[in-house]
């Protein structure tokens, strides 16, 4: 089905207060001869998070891309809160990518403060729009400086800024820690916990660490030959400090479910067998 | 001083082949008018100085209003040729055949069209300078990291904002690099346009010493100018670096 026009149809319910409802249909995008996506479905209700894991190759930034509406699927549909073309979609989304991007000629309130300018805001009042979230997000201090001299946790810090200020109900966060060091990204996932606490927006976190997808998203989607390969509900408890979180048996064995739902996409043998979390509702 | 570092390998070397080609000319007593010995070049920048000082002035009109025309025009050019892949596509291929006609013969040419005034050496002057400039921008705009662009496309932001945030400011360290190759290019760019039909410049002072046997000072001319493009240069590169802080820390 194409999945351009304005269709009244929608595959979701968004919820009346809050926007950023997501679903993908029987979603196919071939690159380079190879169906890197097929079949794949999905639904994120407004503000849900999931996690996208899965091998190198698996598609997980054509996701990404699809659902930001920079790439259109072969066949079946996307759709964001009733917008199932890709002008709608990218109006709704926003990306940060892998490498955080930062613009090395502009200082990191400057570089937070980019989608206000986009938009069509001086620059003026784009920083002092930008500013009071800039202090929230623990940057106070950095205003001024130049990405350079910036640490990468902060540097993440500013791009996730940036991605937040530009108002979009989903944020489409590529492995957004990736090149950071173990410790500064523990740091890093247990502040943007708290960020979406006062922040509430849809999320689709690609990672490829299985514990980071746990312990930020409500749901966890391994994504393998093209589709959601499993499907687990993080429904363990998650307050107390993170290492006894990520040490707590219901965690370890739902992260054990997810390697073994990854891990079993590799064998070429197991398509039709049933692994231990690939039946999960 | 680093700076200082940097400077005396190659002004030593420049010394010693000037006080070398000082003692060969003179030991062998080779005639001023044939090959003059540094010293007479000197006598003649010191002894012409109210000749030479006036050219000067002319010439560096010619070069600095024809090397900011150069800049202009390219600057222009790389832009539209960015826009549009179809331009791209028809014009640059045309752009690089007309480097291929030499400028010494468009010279004459665009004398004879606009006459001997400053017109016709601006063009010529910016027809010289303009091609590095075009390129480097055109490649500079290109290379904008598509990553950063996807991102921005997310963040509110159309072609122009694009254009004026992201390939515009990455594209200016390659810009900077067309702008200082074409620097060295001006000076010899006058000096062409002077040749086919003047009346004033350190091309026209060339031309005159020449019948004269005046070698000398065809040497001081040449020394000046050449001083000329070494001061465009260093203008360049100044300018880029305030323009281009990040580029460099």
């Amino acid at each position: 089905m194409p999945a351009k026009g304005a269709d009244t149809q929608t595959l979701v319910e968004a919820k009346v207060q809050a926007p950023g409802g997501l679903a993908a249909e029987s979603v196919r995008r071939v690159l380079g001869g190879r169906a890197v996506l097929d079949r794949l479905d999905l639904a994120v209700p407004a503000h849900g998070r999931v996690g996208i894991v899965g091998r190198s190759g698996a598609g997980k930034s054509t996701l990404l891309s699809l659902v930001a509406g920079l790439d259109e699927p072969d066949a079946g549909r996307i759709e964001i809160d009733g917008a199932a073309d890709a002008a709608g979609r990218l109006a709704r989304c926003a990306l940060m990518p892998q490498r955080d991007c930062l613009l090395p000629w502009r200082s990191a309130l400057d570089n937070a403060a980019l989608a206000l300018e986009n938009a069509g805001m001086p620059r003026r009042e784009a920083r002092r729009r930008a500013l009071p979230l800039f202090a929230r997000l623990g940057l106070a201090g950095a205003e001024t400086l130049p990405p350079a001299k910036l640490s990468g946790g902060m540097r993440q810090r500013v791009a996730f800024a940036r991605t937040l200020l530009a108002d979009k109900p989903v944020l489409l966060l590529d492995e957004p820690f990736g090149a950071l060091d173990a410790i500064t990204r523990a740091e890093l996932q247990e502040w943007l916990a708290d960020v979406l606490v006062d922040e509430p927006r849809t999320v689709l976190l690609v990672t490829h660490d299985v514990e980071e997808a746990l312990l930020l998203c409500d749901r966890v989607v391994v994504l393998a030959r093209g589709r959601a390969a499993a499907e687990l509900e993080v429904d363990v408890p998650r307050d107390g400090p993170r290492r006894e979180v990520v040490t707590s048996a219901p965690f370890l064995e739902l992260r054990e479910r997810a390697l073994a739902a990854i891990g079993e996409a590799r064998e070429p043998g197991s398509r039709l067998r049933n692994g231990p979390g690939s039946g999960e509702a | 001083m680093t700076r200082l570092r940097t400077w005396w390998p190659p002004l030593l070397l420049l010394g010693a082949a000037v006080g070398l080609w000082q003692l060969v000319v003179r030991a062998d007593g080779v005639p001023d008018y044939l090959f003059p010995a540094p010293s007479s070049v000197a006598r003649s920048l010191s002894g012409d100085r109210g000749l030479l000082g006036h050219a000067t002035l002319v010439t560096v009109r010619e070069v600095i209003l024809g090397y900011l025309l150069a800049v202009g025009v390219a600057l222009a050019i790389a832009v539209l040729l960015h826009a549009s892949t179809a331009l791209r596509r028809a014009l640059l291929p045309l752009l690089v055949l007309s480097q291929t006609i030499p400028t010494v013969l468009l010279a004459p040419i665009l004398a004879i069209l606009l006459g001997y005034g400053l017109q016709p050496k601006l063009v010529v002057v910016a027809i010289v300078c303009f091609f590095p400039i075009v390129v480097n921008a055109v490649d500079g705009l290109r290379s904008a990291d598509p990553e950063t662009v996807r991102m921005m496309r997310t963040l509110h932001a159309g072609r122009l904002a694009i254009f004026r945030r992201v390939e515009l400011p990455g594209a200016l360290p390659s810009i900077f690099s067309g702008a200082r190759i074409a620097a060295t290019y001006a000076a010899v760019g006058a000096v062409f346009a002077e040749w086919a039909g003047s009346s004033a410049g350190l091309g026209f002072v060339i031309l005159q010493a020449q019948p004269a046997l005046d070698t000398a000072r065809i040497f001081a001319a040449v020394v000046i100018l050449s001083a000329l493009a070494l001061a465009l240069y260093a203008l360049v590169t100044l300018a880029e670096r305030i323009a281009v802080p990040w580029h460099a820390a």
